[in-house]
């Protein structure tokens, strides 16, 4: 039977379109299980398709330079076999002569002429062949048009479990004592940053733990200034923690870099609060970054330290002087502007997390300050409807500073609903 | 239980909610010794007096503005406009005035009011007496529309919106008003925004509201007898929608037809469908289909208006091919 | 039935709230200048006689309805200066939290709902007020003060008819200033004076100096006398004149300088002062007017530096009744 050669899963999350750029085999061809059959290229990169099966390349649907849709079909391999109908396809199907199979839709001009880019099927058939890993390219379509229905799709066995049925819960446990809070500093701050709140977050967890971002206040200059690099010293300094899990929380760019970790190690965040976080959306006020990193005196610090509140009167007095010195001598400067450069080239924030925010399986919560005029606070509206969302009114870029009660009252709520489970 | 007529039960709804409340008044033309053209006022002139059920001058767009103001100044009116087809009138009242002062003057103001109107075709009436306009009222933010199909709900409804802080728009059907069924004994109402499951199926949720709710019911007899076991949704209320029954109905069946009395562009069958579009696309299973008028004013001649007018057979065939 | 006329601390009381109205009339016109104002601004300069002499009597229960021209009915009602250049100036601390501008203020807590920017739609709306006023047994008033362009609408003569067969206790104030939008009344009116048309509703009706704030007042004394008694409703036409044009996006050009000058000679502030000045001392006038001009200044400096509102959802949007 032949085979559909599909183009689905193949180039990243990101991925919708790619274009064919050669057919390494002609159509009569043999092949064998992982030979290269095609190179397509995708607006990060090119890919190269490999052939699932041994087979005869039958049919090509797609021919060099053609820009196709995410999963759509290349081209056919005949691995062989005799064509047959699913036996779950003809119980759900009514006994109608008239009935299309498989070889009827392929051999037909409908998929191979005007539609063979797209599989047509229902909402409901396509979230049903989602979950249970089903490839719609290979299923035939009962309903009008040859449109793939639910019943087409039930009772057939799928491939790979779906991500859904592998995210990772956290484990339950009722101890408080193995609660680690973990918190991730922002672009220029210090872990002194969270002074106000740890009595009270010290109270909820065994551990609280601050991690330092490189090239904060340590003096040294860091070769590397972009995110993978924060990422790096992140995951050094937390350690083999996946065995336990901890509670992350991170403010602004300490945000994105704790979601970021939570996307990539599901086991590691047991809960997830991110405060302002960064890499929610493009705007981030430019003229802060620049006058910020360029501060080497108290006096021009002091305006833009204003900036990130919404009462500039519950800034400690003499934060600048304490902020300068924090930061010390150079190279701090330069490492913050490099760290800038790469990560907000012309005031935009030029890495997008909120994809990663749709996979965070764990309780999250968002907390963000109305009069945040650092990053705006509608970025929190890209959040998918479970994770809870905390604007604060009369509250700017450090909730944590303005608001410190009700900041660690959020992070102990988000670490109790963990706790409790799902 | 009693059985009442629609308009009995609409009738008894009006005398306990005046005998409940002395701030309850109803007007509107032809309403007070003659008890109205349908007959829902009948006799409470008697029993409340020409200040309290009032005769009108034919001065829709006044009276309208009237029930708004009225509403603010501290009173729950009651305003009966004869035919919805002369609701065109009362639009600058609802739009411009009625919709916006809650929210435009920040909550100083509550405008307790009931517009009761009827419409619907089948009676002969022509084009300018028969039209069902829901999309028209519905469509304004700030007004409340419902449209029971049954005696029960007529009651339950009438006496939920003349308690409502807010202005409720109520749509009656004239082929509805002689119908018979039960109302509860004592005094009981119907919420607003709530959806009534009136027979339950597995393959198709068929969503309607007033007459075509008892359209849908033949419809769906004449499905079973096709092996296709269709599911019935009388709305009750257009405004606000009762999202949660409709998403369990269509969560079930995975098929949804919209029926709907009124025209087809941008008309109410069109907002039902664009609703399940965006809460429920990954339950469905087909397309939602409409049936709805077509866009065309209601012809006078009996077959020419049977024609226009959704029944059955439409519903039947647009189940068909919305399971096949 | 005659009243008297006011006494001299209510003629100061009225002349100081004239004062006050064409202050912050300038005042807008200069901040509109600077682009300190949103959207148009229609000034009432030369009208305020009508405003606050017509509303003087009033107590804080009766209840006026407005036009989209009513900074002076709004002072005259009793409205903070304050909150109404708020308002104005679309901050949170406005009377409407900024939602509704300067053609929409509305004081429930004042008897001020509202001002309307739909041209006649205040006058169904005293209407209703007043039936509801006569349903709940007050003795409280509605009066409506509208334009000569407003009295070409159908519901002028639809509210006028209701309110004159109800003997309902509403005021009709006619602020004749000659000119609706920019097309003069002569082109607009087949009557050069609208109060005759009160005879065709058997409502009683009277003409006065609409620049001459004692004059109205003695008007609108009688006619809210006769409304409180049972005696129905009262057409008062003041006539007086728009110095400013329609508004502050109005290019000019269709009134005539030689008019204009001829009612700029008769102001109606200039006109107050010189009834006042034999009766008061100079300084005492020249005093209030100093103040009011503070009162109008603080107002400015306050609401310039109040916050702007946030926006919110509001529960009269709502579509659905339950789910998202």
């Amino acid at each position: 039977m032949a085979r559909d050669i599909t183009v689905s899963g193949l180039g990243g999350e990101y991925m919708d379109t790619a274009t064919v750029v050669a057919w390494h085999v002609q159509p009569g061809e043999a092949v064998r299980a992982g030979d290269l059959l095609a190179t397509v290229e995708t607006a990060k990169a090119a890919t190269d398709i490999e052939a699932p099966c041994d087979g005869v390349l039958s049919e090509v649907c797609a021919v060099v330079g053609e820009e196709v849709a995410a999963g759509s079909v290349l081209g056919r391999l005949d691995d062989g076999t005799a064509d047959t109908v699913p036996e779950a396809d003809v119980s759900a199907t009514p006994s109608n002569s008239s009935q299309p199979t498989h070889s009827d839709v392929s051999a037909g001009s409908e998929r191979s002429a005007g539609r063979h880019d797209r599989v047509v099927a229902s909402p409901l058939a396509r979230r049903v062949a989602r979950d249970r890993g089903i490839d719609l390219a290979t299923v035939p379509g009962t309903g009008p048009n040859g449109r793939i229905k639910l019943r087409d799709v039930e009772g057939l066995a799928g491939g790979d479990p779906p991500r859904s049925a592998t995210a990772v819960r956290p484990r339950p446990t009722s101890a408080r004592a193995d609660a680690s809070i973990v918190l991730i500093h922002g672009l220029g701050a210090t872990p002194s940053i969270w002074h106000q709140i740890l009595p009270t977050l010290g109270q909820t967890a065994a551990r609280v733990e601050r991690l330092t971002l490189p090239g904060h206040g340590d003096g040294v200059a860091t070769e590397r200034m972009d995110f993978e690099s924060l990422l790096d010293a992140m995951r050094s300094q937390l350690g083999g923690r996946d065995l336990d899990g901890v509670h992350l929380v991170g403010h602004s760019l300490g945000g994105a870099v704790a979601l970021a970790l939570a996307d990539e190690r599901p086991a590691l965040a047991r809960s997830l609060t991110l405060i302002a976080p960064a890499g929610l959306g493009p705007e981030i006020d430019g003229a802060f970054l620049a006058g910020f990193a360029r501060a080497t005196r108290p006096d021009s610090l002091r305006p833009w330290l204003e900036r990130l509140v919404a009462d500039p009167e519950c800034l400690p007095a003499g934060l600048a002087e304490a902020a300068l010195q924090a930061r010390g001598a150079e190279p701090a400067g330069e490492n913050l502007r490099r760290l800038i450069d790469s990560l907000f080239p012309d005031g935009t924030q030029a890495f997008d997390l909120r994809s990663a925010l749709h996979r965070v399986r764990v309780p999250a919560r968002l907390v963000w300050g109305r009069r945040d005029r650092i990053i705006p606070w509608r970025h929190a509206l890209a959040a998918p409807g479970a994770v809870a969302m905390h604007l604060l009114p009369e509250t700017g870029h450090l909730p944590q500073i303005e608001a410190p009660d009700l900041v660690a009252a959020l992070i102990q709520q988000t670490v109790a609903a963990a706790l409790a489970g799902p | 239980m009693a059985k009442l007529r629609y308009a009995e039960a609409l009738n008894r709804a009006l005398r306990e909610e005046m005998q409940r409340d002395p701030l309850v008044f109803l007007f509107g033309e032809d309403i007070g010794s003659y008890g109205g053209v349908f007959k829902v006022t009948r006799g409470l002139m008697d029993e409340f007096g020409a200040a309290r059920v009032r005769d009108t001058p034919i001065s829709e767009q006044t009276l309208t503005a009237m029930a708004v103001s009225a509403a603010m100044a501290g009173s729950r009116p009651v305003l009966e406009i004869m035919y919805a087809d002369f609701m065109p009138l009362t639009l600058d009242a609802l739009i411009n005035q009625a919709s916006i002062y809650e929210y435009i003057w920040a909550d100083q103001v509550r405008m307790p009011f009931v517009l009761r109107t009827q419409g619907g075709g089948g009676a002969g009436a022509g084009a300018q007496h028969s039209k069902s306009l829901d999309s028209l009222v519905a469509h304004i933010p700030g007004l409340k529309a419902v449209a029971p199909a049954t005696p029960w709900d007529a009651y339950g409804l009438l006496k939920s919106a003349i308690r409502d802080p807010g202005p409720v728009i109520f749509l009656e059907h004239k082929l509805l008003y002689n119908m018979r069924d039960e109302v509860p004994d004592g005094e009981e109402t119907v919420p607003l925004g709530r959806a009534r499951l009136v027979r339950e199926g597995t393959d198709v949720s068929i969503i309607a509201s007033s007459r075509m709710v008892h359209e849908s019911l033949l419809a769906a007899d004449r499905l079973a007898g096709e092996g296709i076991a269709a599911e019935v949704v009388d709305l009750r209320s257009l405004r606000p929608l009762d999202l949660d029954t409709l998403l369990g109905s269509v969560a079930r069946t995975h098929h949804a037809v919209v029926v709907n009395e009124g025209w087809r562009f941008c008309g109410y069958a069109a907002e039902v469908s664009a609703t399940l579009m965006d809460h429920a696309f990954d339950d469905l299973d087909a397309p939602v289909a409409r049936v709805t008028m077509p866009d065309l004013p209601i012809p006078y001649s009996e077959p020419l208006e049977r024609a226009v007018l959704p029944g059955p057979d439409e519903i039947v065939a647009a189940v068909r091919r919305t399971v096949a | 039935m005659m009243t008297n006329g006011p006494s001299v601390d209510e003629q100061i009381e009225i002349y100081r709230k004239m004062v006050v109205v064409r202050r912050m009339e300038e005042a807008l016109g200069a901040l509109h200048k600077q682009g300190g104002t949103r959207g148009p601004i229609h000034r009432c300069d030369g009208q305020e006689a009508v405003g606050v002499g017509a509303t003087a009597m009033l107590r804080s229960s009766d209840q006026v309805t407005s036009t989209h021209r009513g900074h002076a009915h709004y002072i005259g009602k009793g409205l903070d200066v304050h909150r109404v250049v708020a308002e104005i100036l679309g901050k949170e601390t406005g009377y409407c939290r900024g939602r509704a501008g300067h053609m929409l203020v509305a004081s429930a807590a004042d008897g001020l709902v509202g001002g309307n920017a739909i041209v006649g739609a205040g006058i169904p709306a005293a209407t209703g007020i007043a039936l509801s006023l006569q349903l709940q047994g007050r003795d409280d008033v509605a009066m409506c003060l509208f334009g000569d362009g407003a009295a070409q609408t159908g519901i002028c003569h639809e509210s006028m008819n209701i309110a004159a067969l109800w003997k309902l206790p509403v005021i009709f104030l006619l602020e004749h200033n000659q000119y609706g939008l920019t097309v003069h009344h002569a082109a607009q009116s087949s009557v050069a004076d609208l109060s005759v048309r009160a005879a065709g509703y058997a409502m009683p009706a009277e003409i006065v100096d609409g620049n001459d704030s004692v004059a109205v007042y003695i008007a609108a004394a009688n006619a809210v006398e006769r409304a409180r008694s049972g005696g129905g409703p009262t057409l008062i036409e003041a006539k007086t004149y728009r110095l400013e044009g329609f508004s502050t996006s109005d290019m000019g050009g269709y009134q005539d300088e030689a008019e204009i000058a001829l009612w700029r000679a008769r102001d109606p502030l200039t006109v107050a002062r010189a009834r006042l000045a034999g009766e008061i001392d100079t300084e005492v006038l020249d005093g209030l007017e100093a103040d009011a001009a503070q009162v109008v200044d603080d107002a400015f400096a306050a609401a310039l530096a109040d916050p702007p509102p946030e926006f919110e959802l509001h529960p009269a949007s709502a579509a659905y009744s339950g789910g998202a």
